[in-house]
C-alpha cells in the first residue's frame, strides 16, 4: 500500500454569518493523498474547495475533525510549529500567482528555499535548473511586471516545487490564463510533479485538466463525492 | 541572511533599482529632521563656546571684587596671588562708564584700564592680536584705545582726540566747579571680534582711569588668568578662603551665569521644536508602511502558506522602519556637516552678517560638533522609525494567511 502522506478525517468547517446563522461549510470531509498521486477537486464556487484546502494546509484551524501530515496529527499543533513543518512538506500554488513584485524570477522561486531555511548555493543552482524546466531559463533576472501571466505562473509553480515538497496544493492554477497557455502551464505542472514524485491536490473548474489527474473528487453540500 | 531581513531589503531597496521611492523619500525625511536637529545643536555648540572663549579672553578666569566699591591696599594680595603656580598673570583693574564726546557726537562706553606701568594683563591683549592699527604698547596716560565697532559708529578711527567725562565730575559740579574733560588720542582699535566689547569698551591706562575716577591708589577688582588646565571654580573657592568680607572671588562663567544659561536653555527649546520634524516623518514612514501591508495583503498571505512565522513577518516590517531610521540619520548627519561646511555663503545670503554680528556678537557662524548630540539625534531618529515600523508590522503579523490569500 502506497505511503499515506496526507490525511483529513471527518473535517467540519463552520461560519458566522454577518446576521447571526451558522453556516456548514466543509460537514465531515475525509480525503486521504498517497504519496505522488495526484487528485483534482472540483465543484461549484462557493462549495468550500478553497476553506478544504486551507484547512488541510494549516492556514485555517478546522472546526472539528483531524490532519496528519506525513503520518503526524497537525491540526493541534501551534501556528508557528505548523509553519515550520510545512515549509518543507507543502508547495503552493495560486490563481494569482502571488509573485514578490520588487524579486526576479530566480529570486522569487529562491525566496521559499529562504523561509524554509534550505537556502544556499544548492538551492540557487535549482532554482535555475527549476526554472529552466519551466522554459524560463531566459527571464531569470526579469521582475513579475516584465512576464505574462503564464511566465509568472510557471515561476510559481518552480517556487513551489523548489524545497521539494510532499505535496503541492494548487487552487485553480490556470484560472486567470487563456486556455492554450493554461494548458501548457498544466503540462509542465503535472510533467514536474510526477518526476519529482510530488503528491498534487489540484482545485480546478476544468473537467480536462481534472481528467489529467489520476483521481477526481468532487466537494457538494460539504461532502466529498 | 534571514529571510525577513532579505524582503526588507528587498521592498526598501528592489531589484533593478537604486532605491524604491518610499525608501528614499522616508530616508530622506529623517534626514532632514537629523539635520535640523543636529545642525541647531551643533551651530548653538558653537555659540556656547565661541561667547565662552570670548567672555573668557575678556573678563579674565577669576575676579575679585569688593561688593562693587574700590578696592584699597591689595598689594600684598596681588603679591600672594602672584606666587601662586597656577596664576598665570594678576591685574589690578577698574571699570566703570564714562561719557566720550567727538565733536557733538556723544557716546557712553564703559571705560576699562590697562595698567601702563607694570603691562600685567588678565585677558590676552597681546597674545591674541586684540589691538588693531596700533599696539597696546602705544597705550599711555594721554591716549585711548577704542572698540573698533564703537570708532566706527561715532566715525573716529586713530589718531583722533576724544573728550572722556566721568561720572565723578558731577562732584565738581556740586562744588560749582567746571569739569575739565580728559582729552585723548586714539591710538589703536580694540578688535575681539565679540561685539559686545569691540562696540561699547574703550581702553586707558589704570593711572588715567583713577584720575578720572578719583580712585587713588584704589581698584575695583584683581583680575587672574589661571594656567591651563586649572580648575578655575576651585581656584575662586580657594582665594575666597583667605579673602576679608566683603571681598569675593568669582569665576568668569559666575560672573556671566546668566547669560550662558540662556544660550543653554535655547539649545534646548530649539532642539524640542525640531524634534517635531522627525515625528512628522515617523508618522510618514508608519503611514507608508501600512498602506504597504495593505497593498502586500497577499504576499504577507503567501508567505505565512510557505512557512513564515508570524513574528518573522513582523520583523520585515519592522527591519524597514529601523533601517530608515539608519539610513537617515547617516544621511543626516552627513548633510550637516556639508550644510554646516559651506554655513558662510548660506549664512550670507540667508540673514547676512551684519545680522549675526548684531544679534549674535560674531563675525562669523560658530559649530562645535558634539559626539553626544550627534548619538542621542541619531538614536532618537533610529528608535522613533523603528517604532513607525512596529505599528504596520503588528498588523502583518496579524493577518491570517488564509484570508490575507483571499484578499480582492
Amino acid at each position: 500500500m502506497s505511503e499515506i502522506i496526507l490525511r483529513a478525517k471527518e473535517i467540519k468547517k463552520s461560519f458566522k454569518s454577518p446576521n447571526g446563522d451558522t453556516i456548514d461549510v466543509l460537514r465531515g470531509v475525509n480525503l486521504e493523498i498517497a504519496r505522488g498521486q495526484s487528485i483534482s477537486l472540483r465543484g461549484e464556487s462557493g462549495a468550500g474547495k478553497t476553506t478544504f484546502l486551507n484547512v488541510i494546509a494549516g492556514l485555517e484551524s478546522p472546526s472539528s475533525g483531524e490532519i496528519y501530515w506525513d503520518g503526524q496529527r497537525v491540526d493541534n499543533l501551534s501556528n508557528s510549529k505548523q509553519a515550520r513543518i510545512r515549509a518543507g512538506f507543502m508547495g503552493f500554488v495560486f490563481q494569482n500567482y502571488c509573485l514578490v513584485p520588487e524579486l526576479n524570477a530566480l529570486e522569487n522561486v529562491e525566496l521559499a528555499a529562504r523561509i524554509a531555511g534550505k537556502f544556499d548555493a544548492s538551492a540557487r543552482k535549482r532554482a535555475k535548473e527549476l526554472l529552466d524546466g519551466v522554459g524560463l531559463s531566459g527571464r531569470l533576472r526579469h521582475l513579475p511586471s516584465q512576464m505574462s501571466g503564464g511566465e509568472k505562473q510557471r515561476v510559481a509553480i518552480a517556487r513551489a516545487i523548489i524545497n521539494n515538497p510532499r505535496i503541492i496544493l494548487a487552487d485553480e492554477p490556470t484560472g486567470n490564463l487563456d486556455e492554450i497557455t493554461g494548458l501548457e502551464v498544466m503540462d509542465i505542472f503535472l510533467t514536474l510533479c510526477s518526476s519529482y514524485s510530488t503528491s498534487l491536490l489540484l482545485i480546478t473548474h476544468n473537467p480536462e485538466f481534472a481528467a489529467r489527474t489520476s483521481a477526481q473528487v468532487r466537494l457538494a453540500a460539504g461532502v466529498l463525492v | 541572511m534571514k529571510w525577513w531581513l532579505y524582503i526588507a531589503l528587498k521592498q526598501l531597496f528592489p531589484t533593478g533599482k537604486f532605491v524604491s521611492f518610499f525608501a528614499a523619500v522616508s530616508i530622506l525625511g529623517v534626514a532632514l529632521g537629523v539635520l535640523g536637529l543636529f545642525g541647531t545643536q551643533s551651530v548653538m555648540n558653537g555659540f556656547h563656546e565661541q561667547i565662552g572663549v570670548k567672555l573668557r579672553d575678556t573678563s579674565g578666569d577669576v575676579i575679585i571684587r569688593n561688593r562693587g566699591k574700590p578696592m584699597y591696599d591689595v598689594e600684598p594680595l596681588v603679591d600672594s596671588l602672584k606666587k601662586n603656580p597656577a596664576v598665570k598673570a594678576v591685574e589690578l583693574a577698574a571699570q566703570g562708564p564714562v561719557m566720550m564726546l567727538v565733536g557733538n557726537v556723544p557716546a557712553f562706553p564703559v571705560l576699562r584700564s590697562y595698567d601702563t606701568v607694570s603691562g600685567e594683563c588678565a585677558i590676552p591683549i597681546k597674545e591674541k592680536d586684540f589691538v588693531q592699527m596700533g599696539d597696546i604698547d602705544d597705550l599711555d596716560d594721554d591716549s585711548i584705545i577704542v572698540g573698533q565697532r564703537l570708532g566706527a559708529s561715532i566715525g573716529i578711527g586713530v589718531g583722533d582726540e576724544v573728550e572722556i567725562f566721568s561720572p565723578t565730575m558731577l562732584n565738581k559740579i556740586k562744588k560749582d566747579e567746571v569739569p575739565m574733560p580728559a582729552r585723548l588720542k586714539v591710538v589703536g582699535l580694540l578688535a575681539t571680534d565679540y561685539s559686545e566689547v569691540d562696540s561699547n569698551i574703550a581702553l586707558v591706562s589704570l593711572r588715567r582711569f583713577r584720575d578720572l575716577y578719583n580712585l587713588g591708589d584704589g581698584s575695583h577688582s584683581i583680575i587672574l588668568r589661571l594656567k591651563d588646565g586649572v580648575d578655575c571654580g576651585q581656584m575662586a573657592k580657594e582665594i575666597s578662603k583667605n579673602l576679608q568680607y566683603p571681598m569675593r572671588a568669582i569665576t568668569w562663567l559666575t560672573n556671566n551665569a546668566a547669560f550662558l544659561r540662556i544660550i543653554k536653555m535655547e539649545k534646548v527649546m530649539m532642539s524640542l521644536i525640531i524634534v517635531l520634524i522627525i515625528i512628522v516623518a515617523s508618522f510618514s514612514i508608519c503611514i507608508s508602511l501600512y498602506t504597504s501591508v495593505l497593498r502586500k495583503t497577499r504576499e504577507i498571505g503567501l508567505m505565512g502558506a510557505m512557512g513564515a512565522r508570524p513574528m518573522q513577518i513582523a520583523c520585515t516590517y519592522c527591519f524597514q522602519g529601523f533601517l530608515i531610521g539608519v539610513l537617515g540619520s547617516l544621511a543626516g548627519l552627513g548633510l550637516t556637516v556639508l550644510i554646516l561646511h559651506f554655513r558662510e555663503p548660506i549664512v550670507e545670503i540667508i540673514v547676512g552678517r551684519e545680522a549675526l554680528i548684531e544679534f549674535y556678537h560674531f563675525a562669523h557662524l560658530p559649530v562645535k560638533y558634539e559626539f553626544a548630540d550627534a548619538w542621542r539625534a541619531c538614536a532618537f531618529a533610529t528608535v522613533l522609525c523603528t517604532f513607525a515600523g512596529l505599528i504596520p508590522a503588528l498588523g502583518a503579523a496579524r493577518l491570517k494567511s488564509s484570508e490575507a490569500m483571499r484578499n480582492e
